[in-house]
């Protein structure tokens, strides 16, 4: 595998999965902490991991919380990835171990700051609609026209409204138009 | 940081394992059903503001729901608080959805669900066929006691829920969507949920008024009568046709059929559209979050099956939809 550099966002996933060489980890770090899109990706990455992997609640500040103190009061590499491709000897394993715990303790606070839900919001200010990636997956075959994928989004329009009446599933089927976010 | 310590309490509380057991439907309290009609019966009766996670394809994004249910009918503004703006309004008979890509939508139905309204309670008898539904233990979620309810399918055509169900108001405050061997799809969770008596109206309209005023982005969902042209050959066990519409799904395009098929629980919407070229981008399985989409051509036609089930259900779904002799 090549090796990431610290400005590529798979950087940090092989920081999480132990694939950073350990000359490189300093650099990585010292990144993390000025980057917030290094961060935001740090925080999404070990979100998806406990939620999907572990079927836990999608609590990254508490999780990551617990994880830095239970990090710094006892075995500070186990925050260092569950697959290692590498063992640093112990003491190494141990400063890098709190160096990370350091850096996630930063992350941890940015992180619930960027949670803090605003008041309930009085007027919600329309920005221009922006442009990214298609809302869905391909399809197996074809390319979706904007015409084609208007009118699926029509077509889920008129499905959620179904789902809405019907009282299931989870009273909320429009979250799936809304929440169907591109990163 | 007044945030941390509520944040912090709400993951602690959630945290908590939860021990489920059995129904003994002795009493309203320990009835699965009585929740579920709680659940639904909610939807019309309790106003509400809150802010939520939602979490599937590993994607998460935070979103505010303002919804206002009286005698008026309901209403309710569903907005994005990250990513692209996205927003969803609906005002009983009216959509507007704001989506990234310059999409915009304005859906018009003065009928929009025909004697569908709360389906779920009048099919409740027939979920126990495919699903198995238990009573969990109380949890605490958003700052608030929850009666979980675990439903369970009893084959492999469809998906499980996992409903956290406020007790003081019986609105949904969490749910999990769950795929084959319970492997979590789809989670919504509350992080702050606040009843009120009068939502202010400001908090239902679109933040975009051009939307309402712009009649060229306007759809129009019109339903006619018009004969039962489509027909399912082989449903799947427990699904059966529900409603069957003939509407305009957009304001040039053409007529479409759309049959809506049920078990009670999961819905599967099939739209038969006139589309005589070939390739134009939905045949084949797709999907959109949660929701499965398959698409399959009959000559001239092209059928699109859409649900929140197993793709192999809404294959076998849309594989089966036939032209009426």
């Amino acid at each position: 595998m090549a090796t990431p550099t610290p400005s590529d966002p798979e950087s940090i996933s092989a920081l999480i999965d132990g694939e950073v060489p350990m000359n490189d980890v300093d650099l990585l770090l010292r990144r993390l902490e000025k980057d917030s899109e290094l961060q935001a990706r740090w925080s999404r990455y070990h979100l998806v991991s406990d939620v999907l992997h572990k079927a836990a609640p999608p609590w990254v500040p508490l999780d990551l919380a617990n994880r830095v103190a239970a990090a710094v009061d006892e075995e500070p590499y186990h925050l260092v990835p569950r697959r290692r491709r590498f063992t640093p000897p112990g003491r190494v394993r141990q400063v890098v171990g709190l160096a990370i715990a350091a850096s996630v303790t930063a992350i941890t606070i940015l992180t619930v700051q960027s949670l803090t839900i605003p008041a309930m919001p009085s007027g919600l200010h329309l920005v221009s609609l922006s442009s990214h990636h298609s809302n869905s997956e391909p399809a197996s075959r074809g390319e979706r026209s904007p015409s084609r994928e208007a009118k699926l989004t029509a077509y889920l329009v008129n499905h959620s409204e179904y789902l809405v009446a019907s009282g299931m599933p989870g009273a909320l089927p429009y979250v799936r138009l809304v929440g169907h976010s591109s990163e | 940081m007044a945030v941390l310590p509520s944040i912090l309490r709400f993951a602690g509380v959630i945290l908590l394992s939860t021990t489920l057991s059995p129904v003994q439907a002795d009493s309203a309290d320990t009835a699965p059903g009585h929740w579920l009609k709680r659940m639904v019966e909610a939807r019309h009766a309790v106003s509400y503001e809150g802010d939520f996670v939602y979490l599937h394809d590993g994607r998460v994004s935070t979103m505010h729901i303002a919804r206002q249910a009286d005698s008026k009918g309901d209403r309710e503004r569903l907005t994005s608080l990250d990513g692209p703006r996205r927003e969803v309004v609906r005002d009983q008979g009216r959509v507007i959805c704001v989506l990234p890509r310059n999409q915009e939508l304005i859906a018009d139905s003065p009928d929009p669900v025909g004697n569908w309204q709360d389906s779920l309670l009048q099919r409740l008898d027939d979920l126990v066929t495919y699903y198995d539904v238990l009573l969990g233990g109380r949890d605490r979620v958003a700052e608030r006691e929850a009666q979980l309810l675990r439903i369970v399918p009893k084959d492999h055509l469809r998906y499980g829920y996992r409903l956290w169900i406020d007790t003081a108001s019986g609105l949904l405050v969490k749910s999990e969507l769950l795929g084959e061997q319970g492997r979590l799809l789809e989670q919504v969770v509350f992080i702050r949920l606040q009843t009120v008596d009068q939502v202010p109206v400001a908090h239902l309209e679109p933040s975009n008024r051009r939307m309402v005023e712009h009649p060229a982005a306007r759809s129009e969902l019109t339903p006619h009568t018009g004969e039962e042209r489509w027909k399912a050959d082989h449903l799947p066990a427990g699904f059966r046709l529900e409603e069957q519409k003939y509407q305009a799904i957009s304001k040039e395009g053409p007529s479409v059929d759309h049959l809506v098929f049920s078990d009670g629980l999961a819905t599967v919407s099939v739209f038969v559209e006139h589309s005589p070229s070939p390739h134009d981008g939905l045949e084949g399985l797709s999907r959109r979050g949660a929701i499965n989409i398959f698409g399959v051509r009959h000559g001239e036609w092209l059928v699109t099956a859409m649900g929140e089930v197993p793709e192999e259900t809404v294959k076998l779904i849309g594989e089966s939809i036939s032209g009426h002799d």
